[in-house]
């Protein structure tokens, strides 16, 4: 907050997405570990992008180092950081500081939740201060939703409203994991079990496997290549400390300014001043789901409405596909997919890519020009943020 | 009080009373800095950090005060008492170990630290923000105990309703 930057000057504006691409995505991808899902979407997203193994010298993600390897690009630039919107800011920056021409991007899951007597592997985080408590993500992300509801009286008809429409998102699409299932409505998703109040089970992620991948490369070098690029107008993220370590709470040590609950607020906020835009210059939004409650909570932070004001939003009809901010619009990680710890928050970045491309099978939002995309959440302690244009920052 | 497994049942036979939970779940595994707290839990002390300097209250432990990053935290004893500031009821469990319902909840403490635990004790829809709530020690197993909170009886306010006995 504070900098502002003159248009076409801020580094990432120099960078676009060349390629996009998700595996199949199913419960079980039979034959597949988590790297050979990863591989493949990477053989499709450098296809998609008109570019070969030997175009990359830069990695992203969990699995950089045996990418690397893999395409035997080196030596090559690595991002430290997960595969998700962090690591598309993280792939830009070093595009733009010259570090790597052309920049993988990639994770996937497979394989990986076996034991099915139990949540997910990503849901139960190790810690001293909450494991013996049986906290898992569910419980950490109900808690802020408790907070915002006890402040603000946001009703569970709310959280319901955004699952069914997130979840029919996806119940329409041919790729979702949960095509078919629905439509529901908000009185179907209260009526299903419940799993850590006020989530019942509609209300909570998915889990599946598949891969995804992207590839960035310079402006100068996009438009050279056969498909149409998407243009990074922005992006930032908010982090207040190791995710499931410490109880998740509103004003995390009474701070008064940028609390916990607003978090990605400031990253929103830097990202929107890069872009030269503001939330209403926005035509769709590609936001992370990992609990319907989240998405309130988030168009709050990002200023698409105002403090409080996110349930009348999403009951007045504004998230659905044909309204004034279609959001999720594949079904997110509520039906579309969840393969693991990042391939799915890099699935919202792809989405809004295909979006700006027009080329989304269902739900396409009619001459979408600006995509603001998010990844993480409250409960967890950070929030990734990334505005795309389909025209590049002049 | 009642004990565990009095309070109502659902169509599935689950209880609404908040026990404790059993041996058999994931226990902690104390590091340098934490392991006076879990010495507390073991002897009926809620134990948290205190910076003398900012006069500031420390949980969960840290290897310094989060205002001066001075190393010399003084470990005190909390009086237990406290008001629900959040809270949630888990019906499906992380993990078989755990018996269902729980309450996880986020209890700021008299003494001005924040207290991540699980409400126990009472029904399950006697939990609200601002329940007013006393720290109790479990031993789950052989030196492991956990600190939970229970309905504060002494603190409710006039015409909050009356606790299950």
């Amino acid at each position: 907050m504070g900098h502002t930057w003159a248009v076409g000057r801020h580094p990432l504006h120099d960078v676009a997405i060349v390629g996009v691409a998700n595996t199949e995505q199913a419960r079980r991808l039979e034959g597949h570990t988590s790297f050979s899902i990863a591989v493949e979407a990477v053989r499709m997203a450098l296809d998609d992008a008109g570019l070969g193994p030997g175009d990359v010298d830069g990695t992203v993600g969990a699995m950089a180092g045996a990418l690397e390897y893999q395409l035997r690009c080196g030596p090559a630039w690595r991002g430290m950081g997960p595969a998700n919107a962090a690591g598309v800011v993280a792939a830009g920056l070093a595009i733009a500081a010259g570090y790597a021409t052309t920049v993988v991007i990639a994770d996937g899951g497979a394989a990986v939740h076996t034991d099915r007597a139990k949540t997910a592997p990503w849901t139960r985080p190790e810690n001293e201060f909450v494991m013996p408590l049986g906290m898992f993500t569910a419980a950490e992300f109900a808690l802020i939703a408790r907070s915002h509801m006890h402040r603000f009286g946001t009703p569970p008809e709310a959280l319901a409203e955004v699952a069914a429409t997130i979840r029919n998102n996806g119940s329409i699409n041919p790729d979702a994991v949960m095509t078919g299932r629905g439509p529901y409505t908000a009185a179907d998703v209260l009526a299903s079990p419940m799993i850590a109040d006020p989530f019942h089970r509609l209300d909570c992620a998915i889990d599946s496997e598949g891969g995804a991948a992207l590839v960035m490369t310079t402006r100068e070098r996009a438009a050279d290549l056969p498909g149409e690029p998407v243009y990074v107008l922005g992006g930032s993220g908010d982090r207040f400390g190791p995710a499931y370590q410490h109880p998740p709470s509103w004003d995390l040590g009474g701070r008064t300014d940028l609390v916990n609950g607003w978090i990605g607020r400031r990253a929103a906020e830097q990202t929107f001043a890069m872009a030269g835009l503001s939330p209403a210059d926005v035509d769709v939004a590609e936001l992370y789901d990992p609990f319907s409650f989240e998405i309130i909570r988030q168009i709050e932070a990002f200023g698409f409405c105002g403090e409080g004001e996110g349930a009348d939003f999403v009951l007045d009809g504004h998230i659905g596909p044909t309204a004034k901010l279609p959001v999720t619009t594949d079904g997110g990680v509520l039906s579309y997919s969840h393969p693991g710890a990042s391939a799915q928050m890099l699935q919202r970045v792809i989405r809004a890519v295909q979006q700006l491309r027009g080329s989304c099978a269902t739900n396409q939002v009619a001459d979408a020009e600006v995509a603001f995309v998010s990844n993480g959440g409250a409960g967890a302690l950070f929030c990734d943020v990334l505005a795309l244009g389909r025209e590049a920052a002049s | 009080m009642s004990p565990s497994g009095s309070g109502e049942k659902n169509a599935s036979g689950v209880g609404t009373w908040l026990a404790p939970q059993r041996a058999g779940i994931p226990t902690p595994s104390p590091s340098l800095v934490s392991e006076p707290f879990w010495a507390g839990a073991r002897a009926g002390e809620l134990r948290y950090q205190w910076c003398e300097a900012c006069g500031v209250a420390v949980m969960d432990p840290q290897p310094a005060c989060p205002r001066c990053l001075g190393s010399e935290l003084e470990w005190r004893v909390s009086s237990g008492r406290g008001t629900v500031s959040s809270f949630t009821v888990v019906w499906r469990a992380p993990l078989p170990a755990f018996q269902v319902p729980y309450a996880p909840a986020i209890v700021e403490m008299a003494e001005g630290f924040t207290l991540l635990t699980n409400v126990i004790n009472c029904e399950v829809d006697q939990l609200k923000v601002g329940l007013p709530v006393e720290a109790v020690f479990v031993d789950i197993e052989q030196d492991v105990s956990l600190i939970y909170v229970q309905p504060d009886e002494a603190n409710l306010a006039p015409g909050h309703d009356q606790l299950a006995t």
